[in-house]
Formats: C-alpha cells, structure tokens, sequence
C-alpha cells in the first residue's frame, strides 16, 4: 500500500516507540544505529514493520 | 357594546350608518381604516361608498394614488423608463427560456482516452485527459494496449503527485492568504484603469471580501454592449448617460413657496439637454412619484405643486421628495464612465451596481455584465456566480499588490463561503459561528456567552474538530492523528 | 427576478437535475448521505430559471454542477436543494 506522508509517520512513530520500550528489532543493525527512530525508519524501509493501516471511506 | 361604541365613532365622522356597520362587522375599526388598503375594504362596501369613506376621514394619500391613476398612461420615450414600467408589471417571464448546453463534448481523441479510463477504471481530470489527447495527435496508429499503458504511466506520476489524504487543506489555505496579507497595504489606491472611478484595493477589499459584505464601500459594474453597438462611440455615450442615475434638483432648481404653500421648480434647460430630458418627461416622472399628493399644474416653463399640507414642516417633507424624484436611469448607480479596451470594443464602467436592472436592458450584452458585489450577484445570478466572482475578486485583489497566491486556496475559501447555498462570512457571525463544538466557539470569540450558554443547557461537545482537541491535549484528528494503526501479520503485508 | 435567462450568464456554470436514480449512484460512489453534500436554495436563481425551462425542481432533489476548472479543466460538483 502506498501509504501517505501522515500515514508512515505514524507507522515509524509507533514503531520507535516500541523499540524504544524493549520490542525485538526485525532488522539486523544494532552496531551501527542505537536510535530507536532510526532503526524503525530502517525497518520501515526493508518492509519489516508489522502495523498497516486502517483506511475508512465515507463518513467518520 | 364595544360594537356599538366603533360604529358610532365612525357615524360622527360622517359615514352612513350602514357602511358603518358593513366595516365594523369586517373587523374595521377607525384606528384600522386609517392603514386599510383600498382594494380590501371594497370586499366589504361599494367603491363609491369606499372613496366617500376616505374622503370623509381624510386619507388623503389614496387620492394621491388614485389621480396618478386617473391620467392617461404617458408616452415614455427614455428606454430605461420604458422597461421599468414594463419590469414593474411583469412577475413573470414574457417569454419561455430554454437550457443552454455548456457542457463541452469532448473530441473524438479525449473520448477514446476516457472509454479507456471506464475500462481500466481510472481516474483522470479533463485537463489532463486534454493533454494526453493533445500528444496523441498525429501519432498513426493508435492502439488500445497503447492507450492503456499511456494511461496506467499517467495514473502513476497524477498518483505521485495528488495531495494525501488528511491533509489539512483548511489552515494551509488561511496561512497561504494570511501571509500575503501582511504584506498588503492599508491605503486604497485609484483604480488603474478607469482614471475617474476609484475601487477599493488592497487589504481592506480583501476584508470586505472575506466578511461577505453585503454592499462594498465601492460597488462598480463593467457594462459591455451588444456586438453592433460596441464600436459606436456616441451610441455607448448616450446609453451611459440613461443609465446614470438623475433625480430632479440635478437638473431644477426647487424652491418652497410659503406664501401660498407650494412648491415651485424651475427646470434648467441646459441641464435638462444634456441629459436628453424633455419638460414632460419631468412631468411624468413627477406624477409617477406616489408620495407626493396635491396638484400639480404647469405655469409657463415652470410646474407647480400645490400641497393640501398645512404645515410647514410637512411641506419641507414634501420639497425633499419632490428635489428627490427619479427622473431619469437606474437606481444606486451614480455615475457611468465609458472606456475603449484595446479590442476597441467601449465598455460602461459605473460607480454603484444594480444588476437586476442592468441586465434586462436592451442594449448591453447581459451575459457579461459584471459587478463586484458578491452578495448581488447571489441573489441574481445563483450562488455558483457568486462562487466565480468571489474567487476573482479575491485573486485581482491580491494580484493588483503584485502577490501570488495559488488559486486553489482562494478556491477553496469560496467553496467554503458558498457552501450553504448562499454566501457566508468567515468570522462568528458566519462560518466560525456555526461550528458545532462549544470549545471552538468559546475559544474563537465571546468566550463566556458561550460557555455560560452551554453550561446552562448541559450541551454535549464531541471533540472531533481542531480546536477542542487541543484544549483538552488529544491528539488533533487532523494529519496524523486521522491515522488508524492496526497489526498486520506476515500473511496480511504486501510489498 | 430578470426576463434574461441567467444559466445563459458568464459566470454562471451549467445546472442539471439528476434523477434519482443518477442520486443514488453518485451518494453510493462517495459513500456519503444526501445531508452532507453542499447546499443549493430553491429560490437560488438558477433554479428558478431550470423551473421556468420545464424541469420540476423541489427540495431534497439533487442539481449536478460542471464547472470550467482552471486547475482541473473541468470540475463536476452536486448540490442539495433546500428550502431557504
């Protein structure tokens, strides 16, 4: 899915914010990059992330 | 007994007492007769016994009407005299109207390329479409796998390319009119083309604008005329000068004759020349005025009114109406200015706008009459006119101070303006007034008034706008915060 | 009102009645209820003018609007009619 710029925001955030709390990373990477935001956009890059996105057509 | 008590009043001022009792038993009473229109009381008694009635209690301004009435229709030979007479009976259409079709077709080529698009259900604006059409002119052989690829590459870089979802469209386009905004001055500066008419400009235009006022501090209307017209100099002149509006103390001097309680005007002949008036076209437009009751008699070159007033003020009253008559052109439109475009058509440019008189006038081309009162045009033209004009308004606004604001902000902001089928202010007493969230409201303007009020009634706010989530410090649903998260296991990921 | 016909305006962009048929179809591919689309009133002009054509026009009926679009060519918008 081709997601929006909120979207991937939104996926990298919550991503980081499990790292940041302990989560196992799905990539290999841990010498290189300590910040969990990195690693979650390196993740999100490689596809690995396990959260998509809930898209709701017509009213709220 | 309160019967008997109305029908007596009536018979002490001289009426029968049967048409008394004929007016008391309809509910009139003497308070009521004095406000009565003439054609209601005639359901209950006589026309005869009815003006005897009025006569008898002194309604003098049914006279004034009737004798206007009385007088044989004149011969009006100004054309804009003509038409007001003819608009003022006419309620409905004299003539049928049909639909216009303004909807383009599109070419055979743009055709080709839309069934492609049904096919492969994409979607495309015309513009682009257009374009696409446009590059495949000339190309020999055209074939469907051709068109479908064409269309699948364009879809590609219109998806790249088109705004996300949740993006806040709303605060992008107020920050991208407001920045500008700063950089307009506050002086107003004559208007570029016309060197005798001024125009508002800049920022408090753009205030007027925004506020949906409903009559501009400048209202100017730009007149062109019919295709055989437009090149003749002195027919567009002629036509200017019917259009602006002439009342009487322009072209006579009115004077009160105390002595003998009247009142005497002396038409200047030169004035009256050049505006192409005749003495009994100030005749007619005077007894044409209802409000003025009494006689009027002509005395040599001059027209007297004698007033059944018997006191002064009520004669002064009566001069001001008199000096005011309309004697020639339309209502609120002062003055008309003509200029020739560089296509060498002339076009009419007024101060003050009457569109709904312009526009069924003969001579002028009534499709491209333009005005820049936005409320006007509302009423006249439909609220998607309205919606045009506010748009244009607003980009020649920013345009004349040398600012370049994306017309997709401005055309949201009209959008929004003429949304509810009429034209909205932004502030409280429009748009921002009608948001459903108490905490808005309070937090835009008169924040007690609306807490208070709330308070009292024990409303309900559901935090789904802006402005209330942040007051409370959720997320704002705007953005990010429109995202929904779920988990996606491995099976449910696509690459 | 003016004798001129004013859909024939300028300014003003073509008017059409849908059925509702065409109503249904257009509300189901934008997933939304009549309520929340924008608003036209009864009286507005246009339609008054459409009413003068021929077309019955009342309320709850819904007008598709084809604009000329700077940005887009052409732009197509509905409208509810409404009372005022």
């Amino acid at each position: 899915m081709k997601y929006t710029r909120f979207e991937k925001a939104r996926i990298i955030g919550a991503r980081a914010l499990q790292i940041s709390m302990g989560a196992p990373v799905l990539v290999d990477a841990s010498d290189k990059i300590i910040d969990p935001v990195e690693i979650a956009t390196t993740e999100y890059d490689e596809k690995v992330i396990p959260i998509t996105v809930h898209r709701r057509t017509g009213a709220a | 007994m309160a019967r008997k008590d109305t029908v007596n009043a009536l018979i002490r001022r001289g009426i029968s007492a049967k048409v008394s009792e004929a007016l008391v038993d309809g509910g009139y009473n003497l308070q009521k007769l004095k406000t009565a229109p003439f054609n209601v009381i005639t359901r209950f008694i006589s026309v005869e016994d009815a003006e005897e009635l009025l006569r008898k209690l002194g309604i003098r301004k049914f006279m004034a009407e009737e004798t206007a009435e009385a007088k044989v229709e004149p011969e009006f030979p100004d054309l804009v005299a003509r038409m007001r007479d003819a608009k003022k009976k006419a309620k409905k259409r004299t003539k049928p109207i049909t639909i216009p079709d303004k909807v383009q077709k599109p070419t055979k080529l743009e055709q080709l390329v839309l069934d492609q698009m049904k096919e492969e259900s994409v979607f495309l604006p015309m513009s682009i479409v257009s374009g696409l059409a446009q590059r495949l002119r000339g190309v020999k052989r055209i074939t469907r796998p051709m068109v479908k690829k064409l269309l699948h590459r364009v879809n590609e870089k219109f998806a790249e390319h088109s705004i996300d979802a949740h993006e806040s469209i709303g605060i992008v386009a107020a920050q991208s009119v407001g920045e500008p905004g700063t950089q307009m001055t506050m002086r107003t500066f004559h208007y570029a083309g016309v060197a005798e008419l001024s125009v508002t400009q800049g920022l408090p235009r753009l205030i007027e604008i925004v506020d949906a006022r409903r009559e501009p501090s400048t209202p100017m209307m730009e007149i062109h005329l019919k295709s055989r017209i437009t090149k003749n100099v002195e027919e567009v002149k002629r036509i200017a000068r019917s259009i602006e509006l002439t009342r009487l103390h322009h072209v006579a001097d009115v004077e009160i004759d105390i002595n003998n309680m009247r009142i005497v005007i002396h038409p200047d002949r030169d004035k009256m020349s050049t505006k192409d008036l005749t003495f009994d076209t100030l005749k007619d437009s005077l007894m044409e005025e209802r409000r003025i009751s009494g006689d009027m008699e002509v005395e040599g070159k001059t027209i007297v009114i004698t007033s059944p007033e018997s006191t002064h003020k009520k004669l002064q009253q009566i001069m001001e109406i008199v000096r005011n008559t309309k004697i020639k052109g339309i209502d609120r439109v002062d003055r008309a200015v003509i200029k020739q475009l560089n296509t060498g058509e002339f076009v009419i440019f007024t101060e003050g706008s009457n569109l709904e008189d312009i526009l069924d006038m003969p001579e002028i081309d009534a499709q491209r009459v333009y005005t820049n009162n936005i409320v006007e045009v509302c009423n006249v033209l439909g609220v998607e006119a309205a919606r045009n004009t506010l748009i244009k308004e607003a980009r020649k606004t920013l345009e004349e101070q040398g600012l370049t604001v994306d017309v997709r902000h401005i055309m949201l902001i009209s959008d929004m303006m003429s949304n509810d089928g009429d034209i909205k202010a932004i502030g409280r007493h429009g748009i921002s007034g009608r948001k459903s969230s108490i905490l808005a409201r309070a937090a835009f303007e008169i924040t007690s008034t609306h807490l208070l009020r709330a308070g009292i009634i024990g409303e309900v706010d559901t935090l789904s706008g802006v402005a209330e989530n942040i007051i409370v410090g959720q997320p704002v649903t705007v953005g990010t915060g429109a995202v929904e998260l779920e988990y996606a296991p491995r099976s449910a990921r696509k690459r | 009102m003016v004798e001129f016909n004013v859909l024939e305006h300028e300014l003003v962009p073509s008017h059409e009645l849908l059925t509702p048929k065409e109503a249904e179809a257009m509300l189901k591919r934008y997933g939304i209820t009549k309520d929340q689309l924008p608003k036209i009133r009864v009286n507005d002009p246009c339609i008054a003018a459409l009413i003068d054509a021929g077309k019955d026009i009342k309320e709850g009926q819904i007008v598709k609007i084809t604009r000329a679009s700077e940005v887009a060519g052409v732009s197509v918008a509905y409208r509810l009619v409404v009372t005022a």
